[in-house]
């Protein structure tokens, strides 16, 4: 394939990727009140953010958000910790330890979450945590995925055992070594769990259908899923909806787009 | 005079935060009286759902509520949709955690009903005998009255005066019959104006059937399963085809639910309860409503009516008993007759200035109190919800043109069945 | 010495116990919940294999059954077949590398209710986008959402639009393979499709393999929750999968044991499909090498 091609290619994948964003963007954009357009619109004559205010009013745009931080400021670095400490560990423990470790890990990214919903739900209601923000940061405590406890240990292991064995001999516990020797040098894969335990968590919608129903504890994709049943008329409040939901998700790919997307690739991984 | 009277003490309450307190203050005993009762305190949840209107109406009852009431906190729940109400509902029983309160229709009543965990109706501080009789027997089981209707309303046809006006067409007469209904829906869609607009489900279905003299369930105590094989239901359902193709099909009704259609006044004619008016009013649409048209067995409408029910395991029994009461009686009553939202089950309260409004739309308004004569319900028991949707599924695949008849009415037949026996 | 190593162990604990209490201990439990009725108000009752009779005479699981294997079969090859060509198509370092990586894993992080909300839009027969664009070319579309075929297809379009993940580790994967591989295609005078059938499809068979089998899963649970908002299983079950047959009958209606009854199928079904696909796998590798 010639270098011109390439170049096409790519283009045109960003613009078919990236058109339906931007008419979703400017949608939102589109004054309240307005029939619905009869054609597609770039961008709108007269460009308001009335829908934002108009969702504002539906939804308690506040409440959903501070839960939703609640979660997030919580399951995240929650994740970071338990994911990180078991890369590390998994590092340094013995062949059979880590054989079994890693096998259960692949085994249950096989695992189709149905088979979790029911013993959890049994688990919440007899720990009196039905209806809480508890069940929706408990993931965390598995490190939301065993996705991020192998990145975390694909990165730990490209740095030089010897490096854990002088910290050793100079008598550092493993916390110790892991807070001072192997986190400093791990910073783009702690951004990208990071990252991917935040996008997980800010759109956690199915956990909070099965396990926490009720007003105060609902998070912003409970909140806004109620939008679905507006209609065409108030299509820009959808789209605000839509937009607010996304963009947060959206801006940590961006931040972390560079290491994120290269933690599986050798070059960009060197950073680490 | 005596409503005046309750008003003023719950305006008082709600002004001086202590009205209420003194018992001898309300004077009579009437339904209100259970709402302001002084002993009453702690916290009440509550759960509904509905439309915009409908929740922002029941908001300002639980207001009204909670200002005669100033040292119980009353904390509302509103959900948009039936499915997502239902299941809240579900795992609140299952969690120990279910609202001590929530209103219900009577066809997603049985469930409920049926798993012992609503607690029948005090009827001390409400005047049943001055309710219409259909909602009561719909919300009542084994001769108990298990959760208090709080409206009664029925289906009908909303026309918008103007879209009438600019087709020249002549608004229809009350007494309408079908074959009216198709010639005015035929006029209009002549001059270009989409005609009418209905969902595509049992609400619309089935008292077209009973109008044209048939039967959509075959037993309202004991259904075994929905019909739609008769001459009459087939005469229905034919009748429905034909008015869809010059009003709004179901490529159009997945662009725009027929409520909002209606209400952005892009098709003359809706079929629909009571619920819709409030978000009518909003949308400014100038309209007016008629009966259903009459058909061989004369104008037949279907019952539409919500009730309270209260949790057996409600922690605060007797608040959530007045909560109830007060929305029927004359406090929250009148908020919700005047919002539009209900018909009010309380006859006295129907015929009051309040829901009569003239100068709010629908003008006349009587057509919905009228209508209560004629009103036929659907049945009460634990499956009626799935044996209502596995018609409702059928019903939009033949409106959409994807079921022949004879496989709607084969299919309905086994999948409602299926859905009784449970 | 040894501290250090009972170090290495208290901070793999977590994982463990967290792993343990939410994902292996929840999964043998639902398994036993499988064999018994139970509503959450009352005790659970055993009833043995007789919850698994039920369900295979019952219309609505076999239906569900079929709509699942059916969006499966769609998704999982378009998912992994299109990460695939994106990964060929882009594995050469050029301008907007950075951009149009972000840009094809962009819809794999937006939240499923957006993707819900948005989709409506884009299905609207009269106001989306697609319905405007063949309109203005007199054609039109009708209401997806009610047609069994276009439902699933919505299903299934949102499924592979969230590919992201295997895209990226294709990209790595295809990155990791030896250049002078390729080279001596090329002097061998291999064209494009002899280059990609001898040299990078059997490089790439193992990491295929490992997606294909992932996506399995994942490719039902990415639509799970747009599905229940958009289609809600319907038009007559035709998008009402396992998974959201287990949501419907365990949390809706209140029958757990049913709802875990169908998640067990789904995984020995799983499992199944894993397990024959893995032998296919290693079946074809001896025969290249041979």
């Amino acid at each position: 394939m010639t270098r011109g091609a390439g170049t096409a290619v790519r283009v045109v994948l960003l613009v078919v990727l990236l058109l339906p964003a931007a008419l979703i963007v400017t949608g939102s954009l589109r004054r309240l009140g307005l029939p619905a357009p009869s054609g597609l619109e770039l961008l709108p004559a007269d460009p308001s953010l009335s829908s934002y205010r108009d969702l504002a009013q539906r939804v308690p745009v506040g409440l959903l958000l501070r839960n939703s931080l609640v979660v997030t400021g919580i399951a995240v670095p929650l994740t970071l910790l338990v994911a990180s400490w078991a890369g590390f560990a998994l590092t340094q423990l013995g062949e059979r330890q880590r054989r079994f470790a890693l096998g259960a890990a692949i085994t249950l990214l096989l695992v189709p979450l149905p088979m979790l919903w029911v013993a959890r739900f049994v688990l919440y209601l007899r720990l009196g945590l039905l209806d809480t923000l508890v069940p929706l940061i408990a993931p965390a405590l598995a490190a939301t995925t065993p996705f991020t406890v192998l990145l975390a240990y694909r990165a730990f292991r490209r740095i030089p055992a010897t490096q854990w064995e002088a910290a050793r001999l100079e008598g550092a516990s493993a916390w110790q070594t892991w807070r001072r020797i192997g986190l400093p040098q791990v910073k783009a894969t702690t951004t990208a769990i990071a990252a991917i335990a935040f996008v997980f968590h800010w759109g956690n919608y199915l956990d909070a259908l099965l396990y926490a129903q009720y007003e105060d504890v609902r998070t912003l994709p409970v909140g806004l899923a109620e939008l679905i049943e507006l209609d065409a008329s108030d299509q820009p409040v959808v789209f605000a909806a839509a937009v607010l939901l996304a963009l947060p998700a959206l801006l940590g790919l961006l931040v972390v787009q560079r290491t994120l997307l290269s933690t599986t690739d050798r070059a960009a991984a060197d950073m680490d | 005079m005596r409503r005046t009277a309750l008003l003023m003490t719950v305006l008082l309450a709600a002004a001086c935060g202590h009205g209420a307190d003194d018992p001898t203050a309300a004077g009579q005993p009437s339904p209100t009286q259970a709402g302001s009762s002084a002993a009453l305190s702690g916290s009440l949840r509550i759960q509904a759902a509905g439309g915009e209107g409908e929740l922002k109406a029941l908001q300002e009852v639980v207001a009204a509520f909670e200002a005669a009431n100033p040292r119980l906190t009353v904390d509302f729940t509103g959900v948009a949709e039936q499915g997502d109400h239902l299941a809240k509902l579900t795992a609140g029983f299952a969690a120990g955690n279910a609202p001590d309160a929530f209103l219900l229709n009577y066809r997603r009543v049985g469930a409920f009903l049926e798993r012992q965990v609503v607690d029948p109706v005090r009827t001390s501080g409400v005047d049943v005998a001055d309710f219409y009789k259909a909602p009561v027997e719909a919300f009542s089981r084994g001769g108990t009255l298990q959760c208090l209707p709080q409206n009664a309303s029925s289906s009908v046809v909303y026309v918008n005066e103007t879209l009438f006006a600019k087709a020249g067409v002549p608004l229809p007469s009350a007494d309408w019959t079908a074959d009216d209904l198709l010639k005015t829906a035929g006029a209009l869609a002549a001059k270009g104006v989409e005609s009418i607009a209905f969902e595509p489900g049992t609400r619309t279905v089935a008292p077209f059937v009973w109008s044209a003299g048939g039967e959509y369930v075959d037993s309202t105590d004991r259904p075994t399963r929905i019909t739609l094989g008769s001459p009459e239901a087939r005469s229905a359902l034919e009748l429905l085809t034909q008015l869809q193709r010059s009003g709004f099909d179901a490529r159009q009704r997945a662009a725009e639910d027929p409520q909002d259609a209606f209400g952005a006044g892009h098709v003359a004619m809706l079929v629909d309860s009571r619920r819709a008016v409030p978000g009518l009013r909003k949308a400014g649409v100038a309209f007016d409503v008629r009966p259903l048209p009459k058909g061989a067995a004369g104008s037949v409408s279907l019952l539409a009516s919500d009730g309270w029910c209260v949790s057996k395991a409600s922690k605060n029994l007797d608040a959530a008993h007045a909560f109830a009461a007060f929305t029927v009686g004359d406090g929250g009553g009148t908020v919700l007759a005047e919002s539009g939202r209900s018909v009010p089950v309380s006859k006295a309260l129907a015929q009051s200035p309040a829901f009569l409004a003239a100068h709010k739309a629908p003008e006349t308004a009587q057509v919905f109190l009228d209508s209560i004569g004629t009103l036929r319900r659907l049945p009460n028991v634990a499956n009626q919800n799935e044996a209502e949707g596995a018609a409702d599924d059928l019903l939009e695949q033949y409106f959409a043109g994807k079921l022949p008849l004879a496989e709607l009415v084969q299919e309905v037949d086994r999948a409602t069945a299926a859905a009784y026996a449970g | 010495m040894t501290g250090y190593r009972a170090g290495l162990r208290w901070l793999l604990l977590p994982w463990l116990l967290g792993t343990l209490l939410l994902v292996v201990g929840p999964a043998l439990i639902t398994a036993g919940f499988a064999f018994t009725r139970y509503d959450a108000l009352s005790p659970p009752q055993l009833a043995g294999f007789a919850v698994f009779r039920d369900l295979w005479s019952d219309v609505e699981f076999r239906r569900a059954l079929v709509s699942t294997l059916v969006i499966v079969a769609l998704a999982v090859p378009l998912r992994v077949g299109g990460g695939l060509l994106l990964a060929l198509l882009l594995h050469r370092r050029r301008r907007l590398d950075a951009a149009t990586r972000a840009a094809a894993y962009a819809p794999s992080v937006v939240p499923d209710v957006a993707i819900a909300l948005v989709w409506l839009w884009v299905v609207n027969p009269v106001y989306g986008p697609i319905g405007l664009i063949t309109s203005a070319f007199g054609a039109g579309i009708g209401a997806v959402l009610l047609d069994p075929a276009g439902a699933r297809l919505t299903v299934v379009a949102i499924s592979v639009l969230s590919l992201g993940e295997g895209f990226l580790v294709l990209l790595a994967a295809r990155r990791e393979l030896p250049q002078p591989l390729y080279d001596l295609a090329r002097t061998e005078g291999a064209g494009v499709l002899t280059e990609f059938r001898l040299v990078t499809l059997p490089l790439l068979a193992p990491v295929l393999g490992l997606l294909t089998a992932r996506d399995l899963v994942v490719s039902l649970q990415v639509v799970m929750v747009p599905t229940l908002l958009l289609t809600n299983g319907g038009p007559l079950g035709a998008t009402k999968t396992l998974p959201l047959l287990a949501y419907e009958r365990g949390f809706r209606e209140l029958e757990l044991g049913d709802g875990a009854a169908i998640a067990l199928l789904l995984t020995l079904l799983t499992g199944l499909v894993v397990a024959v696909q893995f032998r296919l796998l290693r079946r074809w590798n001896r025969a290249v090498a041979t």
